[in-house]
């Protein structure tokens, strides 16, 4: 797999982990939609139940609108209210002559994904959710290694 | 005859409000206002129950967005993250509902009901059923009625405790089969109280169990909810028997020999008198002797913070500093600002449990009648009754101070009605002799007690109050420009 920069965050490294669970291989530029589709797929599946499909669609579709800043294919994707984009609609997007490009696209979008997710119910409530789908991926992770302006603030109520 | 479980709902205060917590299996309806806090009661009781083994369904439909949710629960101290997806198991029917398929969204939940087995379940908010059902059927009412029984009956075949979130109002009541079906209905309301508002609990209905009837103050912190029910409650362990007759010592030199000893343990006092007369500082007296006897004390102050108490009590000759850093005064201040009466006074009686006080002041009636607000004040006279009474109850001698405005056109020697709090009644007064300005006290009532009828001059000094000689040869003192008929001046 292409090497992360020395400065990708941990959401960026977690994306990646991701992918790599979920099939990407270095020799495949198919396998970067493929392998991008499953991970949305299936964190589709675990969120929906805890957001609901409205939530993940909010996800989605906030990380496409900061992620074209850097990608601008992807403001040419697809946001469906309910579920992920289909596998043809992410390989029009991630596929690109060059894979390493498709893969940095595919890892930009998963990271900004999974941290506003982190920043809206904390990486201590995400890494719970993922773990439940890829335990491999999260056992060796903290959320004290994500952005610590993530934690969750106590309620500042009535305290007498 | 057929008993069950009853579960403690883990929010502070409210088992007593259910009579001892809430019946297992029931099926309960939670209304109230907006931002009243239905979602974080009914977190706040799956994450003090719900285990892998009897876990929690949280079921969201329409409302506060589901990941909003999520967010704003994680800032309470009981939301514990690693319980997500073990003890506590969410889902989402907004789509259902949107859609307007009410039997898609029963069948969706009983089947995840069936699946989790949980032991409790929440629907939040159960209001946009309500309103969905009046959108699918000519006969509403009847659609909602065949709804919600069919859900209590499945909650039923699995035992499940549930609770049926939604900003429902009162006036529904009457017309909406929920609340009918239900076991429990629980109101949370937030009501207007001059420039402020104040939280209260209501139990409208609870089979199974005897519900403390009334509105109940709740709060709500990081800690979650805590309820402040209107009840009589015991201390966890009276300080003293309630025979006991020994003499408290006032700390004031000459006061205990007016009172034959001192004030009796267990009794309630009340110092009055009108502004400078010394009140504060018969109180901080009072205390400061409690301490200096080996005693524990609690001190609420509603006019002056901590440490102008602490400081004006150091010119006496007190150091409650120390006393308060060795756990032995628990000395606490409320501003007049959104205050609770109830709230109040449990903190009173949990500082008193917490440091086995034998003695409590209250400084002052008035500061605490200024500061409760809107309705709490008319709620005051009560709720001190209460206090008073488990107080005195458990042994704790009570000193409370009031502001009495000193009139002449009528006699009364405590104000707001309070008399019949005070087992004994200590009156301060100014009295003008040949143009200068007296300090006069008398002890008009001690129930339990022989007691001198005489007033007394004292002056307030450096170290505090001395009482000086009666003043025999005064005539008219109530009046303020009392006859001198001897030789005699204090």
């Amino acid at each position: 797999m292409e090497r992360l920069p020395p400065d990708a965050t941990p959401a960026e490294s977690l994306a990646r982990d991701l992918l790599s669970a979920e099939g990407y291989t270095r020799d495949s530029v198919e396998s970067v939609s493929d392998a991008g589709a499953a991970v949305l797929s299936r964190l589709f599946e675990r969120l929906r139940p805890v957001i609901g499909a409205g939530g993940f669609e909010i996800l989605l579709g906030r990380a496409a609108i900061v992620g074209a800043r850097v990608h601008s294919e992807l403001g040419n994707l697809p946001i469906p209210e309910v579920g992920p984009p289909s596998v043809e609609e992410l390989g029009r997007v991630f596929e690109d002559p060059d894979g390493a490009s498709g893969l940095e696209i595919a890892t930009r979008l998963l990271a900004d994904l999974l941290a506003f997710l982190g920043r809206l119910v904390g990486w201590g409530l995400t890494l719970v959710l993922l773990r439940e789908v890829w335990p491999d991926v999260i056992a060796s992770r903290d959320p004290a290694d994500f952005d610590d302006s993530s934690s969750m603030p106590r309620y500042r109520g009535e305290e007498s | 005859m057929p008993t069950f479980d009853i579960l403690r709902t883990g929010v502070p205060g409210l088992d007593t409000v259910l009579g001892g917590g809430l019946p297992a299996g029931s099926f309960n309806v939670v209304g109230g206002d907006p931002g009243a806090g239905k979602t974080t009661l009914a977190h706040q009781i799956l994450f003090a129950n719900a285990t892998e083994e009897r876990p929690a369904l949280f079921c969201t439909l329409v409302g506060e967005p589901p990941i909003k949710m999520l967010r704003y629960q994680q800032q309470f101290d009981f939301f514990d993250v690693e319980r997500v997806g073990s003890a506590i198991h969410y889902m989402n029917l907004h789509g259902e509902v949107l859609e307007g398929d009410l039997d898609g969204v029963f069948d969706a939940l009983v089947e995840e009901v069936e699946r989790l087995e949980p032991a409790f379940v929440v629907v939040d908010s159960f209001r946009s059923v309500t309103a969905q059902a009046r959108l699918e059927s000519r006969a509403p009412s009847s659609r909602l009625r065949s709804f919600v029984q069919r859900l209590s009956n499945a909650m039923t075949r699995w035992e499940t405790t549930s609770f049926l979130l939604g900003e429902f109002r009162t006036e529904e009541t009457p017309n909406n089969p929920l609340f009918t079906i239900a076991d429990g209905v629980f109101w949370l309301r937030q009501q207007p109280q001059g420039d402020t508002r104040v939280r209260k609990l209501t139990v409208s209905k609870l089979r199974g169990a005897a519900e403390l009837a009334g509105q109940h103050v709740y709060r709500i912190s990081s800690a979650g909810l805590r309820v402040y029910p209107r009840a009589f409650r015991d201390l966890d362990d009276p300080v003293h028997d309630t025979a006991d007759r020994t003499r408290m010592a006032t700390g004031v030199e000459g006061l205990d020999e007016m009172l034959d000893g001192g004030f009796v343990r267990g009794d309630a006092v009340i110092v009055s008198g009108p502004s400078g007369t010394g009140k504060s500082v018969l109180g901080m007296h009072f205390a400061g002797a409690g301490l200096d006897a080996g005693e524990n004390v609690v001190v609420a102050t509603f006019e002056e913070n901590v440490d102008r108490f602490i400081d004006r009590a150091a010119l006496l000759g007190n150091d409650f500093r120390s006393a308060v850093a060795e756990n032995r005064l628990s000395l606490f201040h409320r501003r007049p600002l959104d205050l609770s009466v109830d709230e109040t006074f449990e903190e009173i009686l949990d500082r008193v449990d917490e440091i086995r006080a034998s003695r409590v002041v209250i400084d002052s009636l008035s500061g605490l009648q200024v500061a409760a607000s809107g309705t709490e004040a008319e709620r005051l006279r009560e709720s001190m009754g209460r206090l008073v009474q488990t107080l005195t109850t458990a042994g704790v001698t009570v000193m409370m101070t009031a502001e009495l405005s000193q009139q002449v056109d009528q006699l009364r020697f405590t104000p707001h009605d309070s008399s019949f709090l005070a087992d004994d009644v200590v009156l301060l007064r100014y009295v003008e002799v040949r143009g200068r300005l007296k300090t006069v006290m008398s002890v008009v009532k001690m129930r339990r007690s022989a007691h001198t009828r005489a007033f007394h001059h004292y002056e307030i000094g450096a170290e505090g109050i001395a009482v000086g000689r009666a003043l025999e040869n005064f005539h008219g003192i109530l009046t303020g420009v009392p006859e001198i008929t001897g030789d005699a001046e204090p």
